[in-house]
């Protein structure tokens, strides 16, 4: 018997109104989660199709094999869709959510969840163990997230063991920066609500009182306990109690994902409004705009004449500077915002600062180079300025609801905003040249190297766009492609570091090279580099014993494809297994801060261990990158099928190549062409094109989809 | 694991009925006792409905039971879910543990706890019709034996502090029995939630 699936996959017909099942073993060697939806999607998926909100889009709901099992961090789920925002070029995408719902999802017999057609009114779904309906759902169609999955918890009994999605306002009003929210600290936020909304789905119920068989409980509890100790002093003391009051807020325990053996976020009581969980980023999103609005910070040019935030002061005031600053404490806010865009069910990462990336809609507003009159209109429109708190209580409705010129512009996310603005900068109040500005900000914030595809969260804006802007070698690097006086490097710690904070400077450790990548692949995932805070300038070396040893420098050029090549196997194994970034990074690395240090911590055998004691399905470390190349192969075969991907779509935005750095570097186009070849050569695809050859897929065992891409005419030659 | 039955020579079901009129002192199950410190939402109210027994001479003593603490539960399920597999055979669901705490994520707030609290004179041992519940002697625990369990469910019903699960697909129902004394919900528990404290 094999454990770890649910066995099925429930298909909701919504324009027919009719439930169908798949049998879920059928598709296990994409493993779960985004690595099955591919597969769904290849054979399901209608090419026509160029954005999620076409009726005839698919709508997956996906978990992996070991959600609902005390695997730690191992109870994501995943929902796939066709991106929205991104035009010409939409994506079959996915994006991440943790909770309850995936393994609520499994106790009641399904491994996943897909959505076909268009409902002709309002509904949800329910689904209660064996028992599945659609239900009305006009009655709610118009509130907000938060009550109507206490309203719909209400009409179906008041059990709070009752998971569900829901969209809000946004969503029905097919605003394509919208979320789906599943309680008030989890949420899709990469703009799946839309696709929802145009469907008339309001929400997916579920409740399950079956269980998931675990095939080896005594490796799985092993693993548990072993994973547990990293996150203990070294007295065996645990987290316990973590509620304190500060910033006008009650942070306290509880209330993450199931089976997180290191709950990530605080669940947060304000004195006053809603209370719910927050992830740092957003929580002090509008930290920034208000700073910005009160003066207390500025956009300043960084070396690459891009504006980025100045460092907020450690300890600001409270009250009393410059006048608007006054009227009440800037915490408070800066947390109810982004609950106010949750309620609304919106994408709160678009538009706004984080850390130090200012936004869109903060560098339109607070830009010299803008001018007064793009602030004006928003000030118009709002009742105030990014910043002033009439903007945070009227801009999420006003972009839910699509009001005025500015709403539908937050509403459709960071690249609509942008191309709105320098196609007609006019209606904005803006000069053409200032519209080109806008656009090349947005550029430089939010779009990340594309050689990945879609593989990272593209266009939120997080510090990871923010190291793009002021360390474009640097990031570069971390995505397999440098120049060869900056070297690598793929990774500075371990392999879940990477590709889980692949962006971020302390993973950035020091001068890789082939070699390096090359025994790091050989090593099978001990570290050669320790990991450094910061951009720390003596690197540190270690040998595959973890024994300090002296640098070794050659060649990038065939280490950083292989690099890149691990990064991509990983980045699936994350996302099919539904692995949390932030818990198995922590695990991975070896825990907390003290025993990270260490690199005979890292652990990189973890997935496999724990994929092979739930489902007793024996595997390896070697076997799930198999498994992940499998899946990247067919991603780009989808890519290929329904949108002519090409190797044109393995770009960097051009200021990475056109603007050299603080140091005086560079991204040259010729090298990085070579390390497309060569990145093309180790992943079996075509050099041309960028996408998998025939034998590529006939070595993955799809030999089905090759056959369909001939006979369509577009499989490389 | 050596287990010994109460006063073999009766039944249970005349061992609680003789108790109830040989003894008037009465006490307020586990709550008299003062050692099982269950801090868990609806702990007080159940220990006030609790059934008023006495122990037999002849109960073995459980040596530690389950005790928690929601005040620093992270809600992660884990130790439900790890007792669950422990108990039905790799099977996880939380539903089916011996630790169980229902939670509404939309407030925050922690709604309902049960855990065994292996009472010095236990309802379910004594609501037991087929002498599936016996003690563990080295640890004390109070344990369903799974093959002689019916699924008639009377320990269950008997329980005052609802305890007792039931596997409907199983027909069987299990409690906490301490795993033979590993105790693996405390020990896996990340928040520290979960602890040992001193049994009946």
């Amino acid at each position: 018997m094999i454990g770890g699936y649910a066995g099925k996959i429930l298909w909701v017909d919504l324009t027919e109104q009719k439930f169908t099942t798949l049998n879920t073993l059928d598709y296990a060697e994409y493993i779960g989660g985004q690595g099955m939806a591919l597969r769904l999607q290849w054979e399901f998926g209608n090419p026509e199709v160029k954005d999620g909100m076409d009726p005839r889009s698919l709508l997956m709901f996906m978990s992996g094999p070991l959600a609902g099992t005390p695997a730690p961090g191992a109870s994501r789920g995943v929902v796939c869709f066709k991106e929205t925002t991104r035009p010409p070029k939409n994506w079959w995408t996915s994006s991440g959510i943790g909770g309850w719902f995936t393994p609520e999802m499994k106790f009641a017999g399904y491994d996943g969840i897909v959505f076909q057609g268009a409902s002709r009114k309002p509904v949800y779904l329910w689904v209660d163990d064996e028992k599945v309906e659609l239900r009305d759902a006009s009655k709610f169609w118009g509130m907000g997230t938060y009550m109507t999955i206490e309203q719909i918890r209400k009409e179906l009994g008041g059990d709070p063991k009752i998971q569900m999605g829901v969209i809000g306002p946004a969503g029905e009003n097919l605003c394509r920066a919208s979320s789906i929210q599943f309680d008030v600290k989890h949420s899709a936020s990469q703009h799946p609500g839309s696709v929802m909304g145009s469907k008339k789905l309001k929400a997916v119920a579920v409740r399950g009182t079956g269980g998931i068989h675990v095939a080896n409980p005594t490796a799985l509890l092993a693993d548990h306990w072993k994973h547990l100790n990293l996150f203990m002093d070294d007295a065996g003391k645990r987290s316990g109690n973590r509620a304190e009051a500060r910033d006008n807020l009650t942070y306290k325990a509880g209330f993450g994902c199931f089976g997180c053996t290191s709950s990530c976020q605080a669940f947060l009581e304000p004195t006053e409004g809603p209370r719910g969980g927050s992830i740092c980023g957003f929580r002090y999103s509008y930290l920034y705009t208000r700073q910005l609005y009160s003066g207390f910070s500025k956009l300043e040019k960084t070396p690459f004449g891009d504006t980025h935030l100045q460092p907020p002061p450690k300890k600001a005031p409270k009250k009393g500077i410059g006048g608007r600053y006054a009227d009440d404490n800037v915490e408070p806010i800066s947390y109810q915002f982004p609950k106010l865009f949750d309620e609304y069910g919106l994408s709160g990462y678009d538009g706004f600062a984080t850390k130090g990336n200012p936004g869109l809609l903060n560098y339109l507003c607070y830009d010299k180079a803008m001018g007064d009159n793009f602030r004006n209109l928003v000030t118009a429109e709002m009742g105030g300025a990014p910043g002033s708190i009439a903007f945070a209580h009227n801009a999420p409705r006003a972009a839910a609801f699509r009001e005025g010129k500015i709403g539908p512009l937050l509403g459709d996310g960071a690249q609509y905003m942008a191309s709105k603005v320098k196609e007609h900068p006019e209606d904005y109040g803006l000069t053409k040249a200032q519209g080109q500005l806008a656009w090349e900000s947005y550029e430089r914030q939010y779009l990340r190297p594309m050689v990945t595809d879609h593989h990272f969260y593209r266009p939120r804006s997080t510090d990871e766009s923010w190291l793009i802007i002021n360390q474009v070698p640097l990031n570069q690097m971390a995505q397999g492609i440098g120049s060869r006086d900056m070297g690598v490097v793929f990774r500075g710690h371990n392999l879940y570091d990477d590709i889980c904070n692949n962006t971020r400077a302390h993973s950035l450790a020091a001068y890789g090279t082939d070699a390096a990548c090359a025994r790091y692949l050989d090593a099978k995932g001990k570290p050669l580099l320790k990991n450094q805070k910061g951009f720390a300038k003596k690197e540190t070396y270690y040998d595959f014993d973890g024994n300090e040893s002296k640098p070794v420098k050659g060649n990038y050029t065939v280490g950083v494809p292989l690099a890149l090549k691990l990064h991509h196997a990983f980045y699936f194994q994350k996302n099919s297994l539904l692995l949390c970034r932030s818990l198995f990074t922590l695990i991975a690395k070896g825990g907390t801060a003290a025993k990270a240090n260490d690199p005979r911590n890292d652990d990189v055998q973890m997935g496999a261990r724990l994929y092979s004691a739930v489902t007793g399905i024996n595997t390896s470390y070697e076997k799930l990158l198999e498994a992940s190349w499998r899946c990247i192969a067919l991603e780009r075969a989808i890519h290929m099928r329904d949108d002519n991907r090409t190797r044109a779509d393995d770009y960097f935005t051009s200021f990475t190549h056109d603007r050299p750095d603080a140091n005086g570097i560079k991204l040259d186009r010729e090298e990085y062409r070579k390390g497309l070849d060569m990145y093309s050569e180790l992943m079996g695809f075509d050099k041309a094109t960028g996408n998998p050859t025939q034998a590529t897929l006939k070595k993955y065992g799809m030999q089905d989809v090759a056959d369909k891409l001939q006979a369509m005419g577009k499989l490389p030659a | 694991m050596a287990k010994v039955k109460p006063e073999e020579e009766k039944t249970p079901k005349e061992i609680s009925r003789r108790q109830f009129l040989r003894d008037a002192e009465l006490f307020a199950g586990g709550a008299a006792l003062g050692s099982i410190a269950l801090v868990g939402a609806g702990a007080a109210e159940a220990a006030a409905q609790s059934p008023a027994i006495t122990a037999p001479a002849s109960y073995l003593a459980a040596k530690s039971a389950v005790s928690y603490n929601s005040k620093i539960c992270d809600t992660c399920m884990a130790c439900a879910a790890i007792c669950s597999m422990r108990a039905w055979k790799g099977l996880s669901n939380p539903q089916l543990g011996g630790v169980k705490v229902s939670f509404d994520n939309m407030h925050g707030q922690i709604l309902d706890s049960r855990v065994c609290r292996q009472c010095a004179a236990p309802s379910c041992m004594q609501a037991c019709n087929f002498e599936a519940i016996t003690i563990d002697t080295t640890t004390g625990a109070r344990v369903i034996d799974q093959k002689k369990c019916t699924g008639c469910r009377s320990c269950e019903k008997a329980c005052p502090f609802k305890a007792v699960v039931y596997n409907k697909a199983a027909n069987k129902c299990f409690k906490c029995d301490l795993c033979a004394g590993e105790a693996l919900c405390v020990k896996h528990c990340p928040s520290g939630a979960l602890s040992l404290v001193g049994g009946a």
